[in-house]
């Protein structure tokens, strides 16, 4: 485990801590990362031997992209605490797990956090983006709580929808 | 358990309803509204579902829609950033390098205009006006080709098959091939957009204009007067194959991609924007405008689109055969409604027999919905076979009568015997025959429950029905309903064709026999009749055949430029606007007063 000093955001899905994680569910998070790493260097913890299948997700996602990314860093094996540690200093924290949500919530952390709405679609919860320094980061990572949910929601509005979409 | 499945908010709305996994109704919301291809909320499809099954909305106990918006995510995120990144690089330039709005800002001011996120039950609740509380199913939301692959499937006869869906788009997908074994399927490989078989037909319709939604059919027609050599190297230039059974558009010849094309309906029939690029016209020429003369060079440009078409297709189903091993094969998807490449499957693959889900465009994905959820989703035994497409509104004998009372006009009386011997009298002597009898189809094609059928023995047919009632292009071709123990007589194939889905060399030595549904290419869409799916129909070409010797019909689709008949109503309304001469519907028949033996002179209403 290592990581340079610095800002970064950390991407925390409990789907990878698994000892079987299936690659699609890691797919979503891994785009959203790496469309945000555009601004910011991403931490990324886990087992080291599911390190294989994020990079298998990665090499599906990434095939044929174009955009720049400041890198997204495997964190091997670190324990519950270092991870605690990494989330509480982190500019964005990224997320599937409402435990680490909680945690965003209590400490008026920047976060993200993928899940389901109502309907079953799938949403992103935004807390304390304001809080983001970088102005482009923030930016991003509110237009793209808003993309997924109003993708995921259907763009299909009523008599009228663009084949670009 | 009762299942409703709904197509809406894209063209040819539909909704579907089973019962224990026997699908009870299917109808598609344009035969009610008579808005052709009607996109929107099914609500009349929807009701009529309700009705046929004798249940009300609160009873339904699973609601899905084939639409997953959350499918592929990923996918779209991606794109849209990519998409969005090199526009933003080009607006750098242009702003001097202060556009500053970064990828997903500009995206989403963008959908802000023109999205509005759609709940299904919200909407189910106002269109049904009941409240939403009263609505205890439970909802689903199927990945657009994972219900065409259903509908290809579950209701097919076979146990295992390999299974391809294939159209325009759906859910960033356009292509999705796998197996259905049992109660699973499962997926090997899908094309995402922006590359699409279905986006290059209706990109060549265009531009051979024909702008309408639903028009490409009109090229299939056209291609046999063409020669498909003559374009078919600039078509290998637009769409290429690649390996594992994969295709790519060249997508400089294409604008959805870039610029995108708009789709609009409001509630009504959907129109598509410009989708060919101008390098169409670098290659072929100026695109020609709706209703100017065709010319040899359309005909031409037709058959080589369709000759790639199929070309792609059997590129597609020859790996799948080879990832599969299976003979069996399943089909849906808009493009699978391209009959002339349907007919040519056996003779270029090694698949052995074919089932086409007679709805196969999107109106047939609620049907595919029902199974997905009942077969795939909650694993329950398979065991409906979907044989024909009889699963509209029917009308008794009483409510027929009733319409005919109400009309004012004379009716004749036949017993069940009399009524297809005395039709098929008719139609020997030449009349131009509504046929309305039993459920009416559900999918493009009229099976002989809601049609015009006439004489094929005569040549001049083909005339007498565009000059009289379907006002059609001159070059598309009529279509023949033929007793199926005959099919091996008369056609150089005889894989059944139920849904008249297939096209088929007639044999060349009865293309003289029935010129009116022989093509110029000598081929013939044809619907093989059984009495088991269609006994009526059955009967009466067993009639026209015992006077006639030839046991086929033409059987075209009983309307006016407009959607098929569905009510007793709307076929008497058919009959008096057209100059048909008789109009059967179940056991009556109205003439043309006046009409005699000999049923080609015009003879005008009284």
């Amino acid at each position: 485990m290592s990581s340079e000093t610095g800002a970064y955001a950390i991407l925390i899905t409990p789907e990878i801590q698994q000892a079987q994680p299936e690659k699609k569910d890691l797919l979503l998070p891994l785009t959203l990362a790496y469309l945000l790493s555009e601004h910011i260097r991403f931490l990324f913890p886990m087992p080291e031997e599911n390190s294989r299948l994020v990079d298998a997700a990665f090499d599906e996602l990434l095939k044929g992209m174009l955009l720049k990314s400041n890198g997204i860093e495997y964190l091997k094996n670190c324990n519950t605490q270092q991870q605690q540690d990494f989330i509480t200093s982190a500019e964005l924290i990224l997320t599937t797990d409402v435990e680490v949500e909680r945690l965003a919530q209590e400490y008026q952390l920047p976060c993200l956090v993928l899940g389901r709405n109502a309907q079953g679609e799938t949403s992103v919860r935004t807390h304390s983006i304001n809080k983001i320094k970088a102005e482009e980061l923030r930016a991003q990572s509110l237009g793209c709580a808003q993309l997924i949910t109003v993708i995921s929601g259907g763009v299909l509005s009523k008599g009228h929808f663009s084949l670009s979409w | 358990m009762h299942i409703l499945g709904i197509n809406a908010y894209h063209g040819d709305a539909s909704a579907a309803i089973i019962k224990d996994g026997v699908l009870l109704a299917a109808v598609e919301e344009e035969r009610f509204n008579r808005v052709k291809h009607c996109a929107g909320f099914p609500t009349l499809a929807i009701e009529h579902c309700l009705r046929a099954a004798g249940v009300d909305i609160e009873q339904i106990n699973h609601i899905g829609i084939s639409r997953d918006p959350s499918a592929h995510l990923h996918k779209k995120i991606l794109f849209a950033a990519t998409k969005m990144a090199k526009s933003a690089v080009g607006a750098s330039r242009s702003e001097g390098g202060k556009s500053g709005r970064g990828i997903f800002g500009a995206i989403t001011d963008r959908l802000a205009n023109t999205a509005k996120v759609r709940d299904l039950k919200d909407d189910l609740a106002s269109h049904l006006n009941v409240d939403k509380k009263a609505i205890k199913a439970q909802f689903h939301n199927i990945e657009h080709h994972r219900a065409h692959l259903a509908s290809a499937f579950y209701v097919s006869p076979y146990e295992k098959a390999a299974l391809l869906s294939i159209d325009g788009f759906g859910d960033f997908i356009s292509t999705m091939f796998g197996v259905g074994d049992n109660n699973s399927i499962e997926i090997l490989e899908q094309v995402e957009y922006p590359h699409s078989t279905g986006i290059l037909y209706t990109a060549t319709t265009q531009f051979i204009g024909f702008p309408y939604y639903g028009d490409e059919g009109k090229v299939m027609g056209l291609a046999p007067y063409g020669n498909p050599q003559a374009y078919i190297a600039q078509f290998r230039e637009i769409i290429q194959t690649q390996e594992g059974g994969r295709f790519s558009l060249n997508l400089d010849y294409f604008r959805h991609h870039a610029e995108g094309v708009e789709m609009s309906w409001d509630e009504g029939s959907p129109m598509i924007g410009r989708i060919f690029s101008d390098e169409y016209i670098k290659t072929f020429g100026p695109a020609r405008e709706q209703g100017a003369s065709l010319t040899d060079r359309e005909r031409d440009i037709a058959a080589s689109l369709q000759l790639r078409l199929e070309e792609i297709g059997f590129h597609i189903l020859n790996h799948l055969h080879q990832a599969t091993g299976l003979t069996d094969l399943g089909l849906a998807g808009g493009v699978a409604l391209n009959s002339v490449m349907n007919g040519k499957i056996l003779l270029n693959t090694p698949f052995k027999r074919i089932f086409v889900q007679p709805a196969a465009g999107d109106n047939g994905t609620s049907v595919g919905v029902c199974y997905q959820i009942y077969n795939g989703i909650l694993n329950q035994p398979r065991g409906f076979i979907m044989e024909g497409a009889y699963t509209g509104p029917e009308f008794s004998n009483d409510a027929i009568r009733a319409e005919l009372e109400a009309s004012g006009l004379d009716y004749e009386t036949y017993s069940d015997r009399e009524v297809t011997q005395r039709a098929a009298q008719d139609i020997a002597d030449g009349a131009v025959m509504g046929w309305f009898q039993g459920a009416m189809e559900f999918g493009p094609r009229a099976l002989g429950n809601r049609s015009i059928v006439v004489d094929p023995r005569r040549a001049d047919m083909k005339e007498i029905l565009n000059e009289r009632i379907k006002k059609r292009e001159p070059f598309r071709p009529f279509a023949p309903s033929i007793l199926a123990e005959y099919t091996t007589e008369y056609f150089e194939q005889d894989h059944p064709a139920p849904t008249m889905l297939m096209v088929y060399q007639v044999r060349p030595e009865k293309r003289a026999t029935i010129p009116a549904v022989t093509h110029v290419d000598g081929s013939g869409r044809l619907q093989t009749v059984t009495p088991e799916v269609n006994a009526r129909y059955y009967q009466l070409i067993s009639d026209f055949n015992a006077l006639t010797g030839v046991p086929v019909v033409l059987n075209t689709s009983f309307n006016e430029n407009e959607p098929i008949v569905c009510t007793p109503r709307h076929a008497i309304d058919c009959f008096l606007k057209t100059r048909m001469d008789v109009l059967y519907m179940g056991n009556f028949a109205i003439r043309r007063k006046g009409l005699a033996t000999n049923c080609i002179n015009d003879h005008e209403l009284d």
